[in-house]
């Protein structure tokens, strides 16, 4: 450092002016992100809706002692090697979280087995011809997808009807107005029972969901509160 | 393909035609400057050098960690 650069007001204005042009608005985009919160699931990510309204901020059911037998990973096509009850071909919505899948709920009011395949690795057409299907079909199959995914699914398993086109996915700007204002008064609906529920004990908070609509979880099921960054 | 050749072109431009870091900054030590230059990229202190170094700063700090990706089986 010399006499050129040193000591001169223009350039000690220009560097100023530089850290609040650049400083201010990265210090309000750093608030806004932490108040939104990162986006995390597929909800906020496609339908450009805020983490904080629509992310995992309620309390969620966990079943720790969950009897499923899910796929393991994305290449794992499952268990399906005798009769059940129930048959899913599904995506990772159908085997991504063991303890807090939509299954167990299903085991719990029905009492039913349940075996889930991954439809990332197995077709439907082999999951029909298999020995297994065809001497023991299961009572219910379910096929299971993101709704992003429906259309290359149904595709993949010959399953879309002649004729049909794909349309392009819809954004949150595309709503219709009954749509908005659905969108609008849930994210209402969470955070006040996110507020609501913040400060009750584990046991009510759970039996204020089971009120609220969740059907006999089975016994053992515990409310946990996932962290939205995985 | 043609936005790529594009971008390669522009910057095979800037490479060899734009000044380099020791003619378009201030000079630190006048007796070791090589290359003099005076033309009308040589940074100055001025209010359009501020609001395009502001711009570009601004654009590289919002582009760290990219964009946010739908694909969401990298969790598995």
């Amino acid at each position: 450092v010399n006499s050129f650069t040193s000591s001169s007001d223009p350039h000690r204005r220009f560097v100023v002016w530089l850290l609040a042009l650049v400083l201010l608005p990265m210090t309000g985009l750093f608030v806004a992100g932490v108040y939104l919160q990162p986006l995390d699931g597929d909800l906020t990510r496609l339908g450009f809706f805020a983490e904080r309204e629509f992310g995992w901020n309620a309390p969620q059911l966990e079943f720790p002692d969950t009897r499923l037998d899910l796929p393991r990973g994305l290449m794992d096509p499952g268990h399906f090697g005798r009769y059940h009850d129930i048959l899913v071909l599904g995506d990772s919505f159908a085997w991504g979280s063991p303890k807090m899948q939509w299954q167990n709920y299903l085991i719990a009011a029905t009492n039913w087995s349940l075996a889930t395949q991954n439809i990332n690795s197995v077709r439907l057409r082999d999951v029909l011809g298999s020995p297994v299907f065809r001497e023991h079909p299961p009572r219910i199959l379910i096929l299971e997808s993101v709704e992003r995914e429906l259309v290359h699914h149904l595709e993949e398993n010959s399953l879309l009807c002649a004729g049909a086109m794909p349309v392009a996915p819809s954004r949150a700007g595309g709503m219709t107005d009954a749509g908005a204002r659905t969108a609008t008064r849930l994210g209402r609906d969470a955070f006040w029972q996110h507020s609501a529920s913040r400060e009750a004990d584990p046991m009510e908070r759970c039996q204020a969901q089971l009120r609220a609509g969740l059907r006999c979880p089975q016994p053992g099921a515990q409310l946990v509160r996932p962290s939205p960054i995985r | 393909m043609v936005s790529l050749t594009v971008w390669i072109i522009a910057l095979w431009a800037v490479a060899w035609l734009a000044p380099n870091s020791q003619q378009f900054s201030p000079p630190i030590d006048p007796h070791w400057r090589m290359w003099p230059y005076a033309g009308m990229l040589r940074w100055k202190p001025t209010r359009y050098w501020l609001i395009s170094i502001a711009a570009g700063l601004l654009w590289a700090v919002t582009e760290i960690g990219g964009k946010v990706s739908e694909f969401l089986y990298f969790q598995f």
